[in-house]
């Protein structure tokens, strides 16, 4: 599984070196320290970076769904814009050659992106750790309540997070993709 | 007081030991002034040690206390290399952490996720200007998808104005218009649909207005999807091609009879197995001739089930061809039980197929199952109702059969009107109107409702070359109308003065049995239009 995982993430090496870029930055921002140079590395850190576990709640809400966001942004918009293009609209080679190409180059480096847009496990348990395993010790009436509204708020989109790390862990994101661009070519094209 | 006490060194004076003690401090502090920084460092390590080795001690007391041995002392090891020992104090080992101090975000990563942030704004504007018009592609897909092609080529229709929409708002001159505009894969589904809805010949003549993407020519000439089609369409015109002047002479011969039928057939017979020639569809332009030259329900049906079984024997559909053909075959014969797979196959091809909808109706009225006719028609309805919700053609025209079989014949009338002011060519509602008016006995009303059928078949034959409307019952009606009227109307309503006419053209006798008993007295029109299929074919 994991030369599997090395081999899905070197296909998709755009969305893997912006992932590990992104993570640098988060890291970066949240003074945490980097311990790995490199995001391409034949193991099962490909396209993330190791680093110090945020210790506050915000910052691990950060580490683990920050770097994600950016990549699931930028991967909807390429992956959505050859999607249309090509699928929807029906433009093929011999009606405009550039945007052709532009779309399936838009459509790769999209579905790169969505297949990193999900953290390490290490990362996602960590916010799971820090936010939800904490309770709510510590601090007066207001900032239990506060902790309980982010809770609640950060609740759906950490599940997500946590799916999603396993799934792309076990390069499941990767077929998903694919199966969604297989399902295309024979039902909408 | 003592010259050698030193003021705050904590050391008490007492009578006798002070001067030592004193001293002793005074060694201390001067020991003190002249160390350097590395001996005090060496010093807090020293005292490290001295901490360790107490802890060490403590350790060893307390494993005596339980009777346990004496552990080493555990070294962590560095959380990066995982060889060396962890410094103390500090998180990685010294190497480890002189390097991690040195990890940089590469310059590369800012330039690919600066230009990715860029690119995807600009990937983000286009995916949304795009997004209107992909949205009604995907509608037309889901109806596709489940066959009902009336509704999907209405979605296919929309998309051209809601490109016009999306373009007029970024401007005439602006250069995204050229990537908001479908391509030839757009163009192709649009043929599917009509191939689905009129029939591969229909479709083949409206080929050249649908593709009219910049690349539609290499399009048409290479791809495979649309090959399967033109090579079925191939076989049909060339067919054609080698029997038209047979086929050109029977539709100007003023005598169709069984003898040029039989010589007709001849003809095209000698025509089969050479070049070009496909079997099927010679056997369905035979059919024609047979249907034609009125050479006999035996022959006529033994031709189109000949052609059936040839088609159901290959792997294509040559369905298109003969299913309208057979289908009304078998209702003129009451052949019910044949008719009715035919048409749920044709209905299951296309959900918004009208002509085997119609007779499906038919037979479920023929059955006298009210409560089936209207499930029947409002599931039809729900499946073919516009995308604003109003009601299509073929709806009208199921509803107000419906109504003129439960005999509520008044609100058939208004249902007539309310669909003549959105479709205005369709000639059915006002044949329909035609029908109800001679039931309740109004005979110049009825001629002037048929006659109102027959300008708007006329116009869309003449402008859209549609013939369609022309069928049986079109031609049944109108019949009957004029004889009706003829014989018992006042004969004083606007188009009174087409009569003769209209009389002349069907001077050779009724188009068909059932007018044909009705004027003969056989039948009566209370009869037919308020039993069986409420129908005069």
């Amino acid at each position: 599984m994991r030369l599997l995982y090395v081999i899905i993430k070197f296909i998709c090496f755009p969305g893997t070196y912006l992932r590990g870029f992104w993570e640098n930055l988060t890291c970066k921002v949240l003074h945490l320290e980097v311990e790995s140079e490199g995001y391409m590395r034949p193991d099962e850190a490909c396209g993330h970076v190791e680093h110090t576990l945020a210790s506050t709640g915000w910052s691990a809400w950060l580490m683990a769904v920050g770097p994600g966001f950016m990549c699931f942004c930028t991967g909807s918009a390429f992956f959505l814009f050859g999607l249309f293009d090509i699928f929807y609209m029906g433009i093929t080679f011999y009606d405009n050659a550039v945007l052709f190409i532009l779309s399936i180059i838009s459509m790769y480096l999209g579905g790169s992106l969505l297949c990193a847009a999900f953290p390490l496990t290490e990362d996602i348990l960590n916010f799971w750790d820090v936010a939800y395993r904490g309770g709510l010790k510590g601090g007066n009436i207001p900032v239990k309540i506060l902790k309980v509204i982010g809770i609640i708020i950060s609740f759906p989109v950490a599940l997500i997070t946590r799916v999603g790390a396993f799934l792309e862990k076990n390069c499941i994101t990767f077929l998903m993709t694919v199966a969604i661009l297989v399902f295309h070519i024979i039902f909408v094209r | 007081m003592d010259k050698d006490y030193i003021p705050g060194s904590g050391e008490e004076l007492d009578a006798a030991g002070a001067p030592e003690e004193t001293a002793a401090s005074e060694e201390i502090i001067e020991e003190t002034a002249e160390k350097t920084v590395e001996d005090a460092a060496d010093e807090v390590s020293e005292s490290e040690d001295i901490t360790a080795d107490e802890d060490e001690i403590e350790d060893a007391e307390d494993a005596e206390e339980d009777g346990s041995p004496e552990e080493p002392e555990r070294v962590r090891i560095c959380p990066n290399c995982h060889k060396n020992a962890m410094a103390r104090g500090h998180r990685y080992c010294r190497k480890c952490e002189k390097k991690i101090i040195k990890v940089k975000a590469p310059l590369g990563g800012y330039i690919a996720g600066f230009v990715s942030l860029i690119t995807a704004l600009c990937a983000f504007v286009l995916a949304f200007l795009l997004m209107p018009a992909s949205l009604q592609v995907a509608q037309g897909d889901f109806f596709a998808a489940r066959h009902n092609w009336y509704s999907a080529g209405m979605s296919y229709n929309g998309v051209s104005d809601v490109i016009t929409q999306v373009t007029d708002s970024v401007g005439e001159n602006s250069p995204l218009k050229q990537v908001i505009a479908t391509g030839s894969n757009f163009d192709f589904k649009i043929y599917k649909t009509l191939v689905n809805m009129y029939g591969l010949f229909r479709a083949n003549q409206a080929k050249s207005n649908i593709f009219k993407s910049p690349g539609s020519a290499e399009f048409t000439a290479k791809s495979n999807k649309l090959a399967t089609y033109d090579a079925m369409f191939e076989k049909f015109s060339n067919t054609y091609q080698a029997v038209s002047d047979i086929m050109t002479e029977i539709d100007y011969s003023e005598t169709r009879d069984k003898k040029l039928g039989e010589e007709s057939v001849k003809k095209m017979e000698a025509a089969r197995g050479k070049e070009g020639v496909d079997d099927i569809a010679l056997d369905y332009f035979i059919a024609n001739v047979i249907m034609a030259c009125d050479m006999g329900d035996d022959l006529e049906r033994e031709q189109l089930e000949k052609v059936k079984a040839k088609d159901e024997a290959t792997e294509e559909d040559y369905s298109w061809l003969y299913y309208e053909d057979l289908i009304k075959f078998y209702m003129k014969t009451k052949d019910y039980d044949k008719a009715l797979p035919l048409i749920e196959a044709e209905l299951k091809k296309n959900t918004s197929n009208f002509t085997p909808a119609y007779c499906k109706a038919k037979i479920i009225a023929s059955k006298g199952d009210t409560k089936a006719l209207e499930d029947f028609i409002g599931e039809f309805c729900r499946n073919n109702t516009n995308l604003d919700g109003s009601q299509s053609d073929s709806n009208y025209s199921l509803l107000i059969y419906y109504l003129r079989v439960t005999g509520d014949y008044s609100h058939a009338k208004d249902m007539i009107e309310q669909a003549k002011s959105v479709y205005n060519l369709n000639s059915d509602f006002d044949r329909q109107l035609a029908l109800v008016c001679l039931v309740e006995g109004d005979y110049d009303a009825a001629f002037e409702a048929i006659w109102a059928a027959e300008e708007s078949a006329n116009y869309r034959a003449q402008m859209y070359q549609d013939s369609s409307a022309y069928t049986e019952e079109f031609f049944a009606t109108s019949y009957l109308a004029a004889y009706m009227c003829d014989k018992y109307g006042n004969k004083d309503s606007e188009n009174a003065s087409h009569l003769p006419e209209v009389l002349e053209y069907y001077k050779d006798g009724a188009p068909n049995d059932t007018v044909d008993k009705i004027i003969k007295g056989e039948l009566t029109i209370e009869k037919v239009l308020t039993e069986g299929v409420y129908d005069v074919a």
